[in-house]
């Protein structure tokens, strides 16, 4: 499946008066940039290890690079990770609809700055991520 | 000077803060920061975060731990706020691109920054 899909479940939920919907919504936005992200890299040659750590060895590969974006992709999604984590294992904290929001259109920003990395920088960013020890 | 008055001292210098807001860093982060030599860029963000403090209502400062994750320790900032939705997204992207200049590529991993809305 397309990763971008998980927006439209985002999308849908993000606005719900059911607090269980809105926790669906974060967890989506999160996921549809997450894999989208690391398919991508995955695609060009990235190596992960298919294991719950890769989600802050994305975060790790993206924010050592010399890329401004990739940069301010990697701490968005290294934020976005903490927003799923609450959402999906906080069961005390109140999840407002403009937290969901605010999460929501954050990581479709993410997405789109993501999208806007040229070929020929995604090249330069993927020899970054390779040559880190 | 203890480390949280340090950083409580940067939060002062940093200007334009509102009475209102209060800074609280935990325990465990600050000895998380202290050990993994953290604590500089530690004040590094709390001072870019308050460099646009009008919105803040509070910032929480945590050792956060995925729960999923045999890695991933984070210095998580967390802001209450009581701007709208498009002024925080605005800030958050104009936060991470300074985070490019003003934190290392070794430690940028090593901190969140999330909100929340009233």
């Amino acid at each position: 499946m397309n990763a971008r899909d998980f927006f439209a479940v985002a999308a849908q939920f993000k606005n719900s008066e059911n607090e269980a919907e809105r926790r669906t919504s974060i967890g989506r936005s999160y996921y549809a940039l997450f894999n989208v992200v690391i398919g991508a890299l995955t695609a060009k040659g990235v190596i992960f290890r298919q294991t719950p750590d890769d989600h802050h060895r994305l975060v790790s590969y993206l924010t050592k690079t010399r890329n401004r974006t990739a940069n301010s992709v990697g701490s968005a999604l290294l934020s976005l990770r903490t927003d799923r984590n609450r959402a999906d294992y906080e069961m005390a904290l109140v999840t407002s609809v403009r937290t969901t929001e605010f999460v929501f259109q954050k990581a479709a920003d993410a997405l789109a700055q993501f999208d806007s990395i040229s070929p020929a920088e995604m090249a330069g960013i993927v020899t970054q991520i390779q040559a880190i020890p | 000077m203890s480390t949280e008055n340090l950083v409580l001292k940067a939060t002062h210098s940093a200007g334009n803060i509102p009475s209102s807001s209060v800074v609280n860093v935990s325990a465990e982060a600050e000895r998380y920061a202290r050990e993994h030599s953290l604590l500089d860029s530690l004040i590094v963000v709390k001072s870019l975060i308050l460099r646009d403090a009008a919105f803040i209502k509070s910032v929480d400062v945590d050792l956060v731990r995925d729960p999923e994750a045999e890695a991933g320790f984070v210095i998580c900032f967390s802001i209450q706020t009581i701007a709208s939705v498009p002024d925080i997204l605005e800030f958050d992207k104009g936060l991470r691109n300074s985070f490019f200049d003003a934190i290392s590529a070794d430690e940028r991993a090593s901190f969140a920054v999330r909100f929340d809305f009233d």
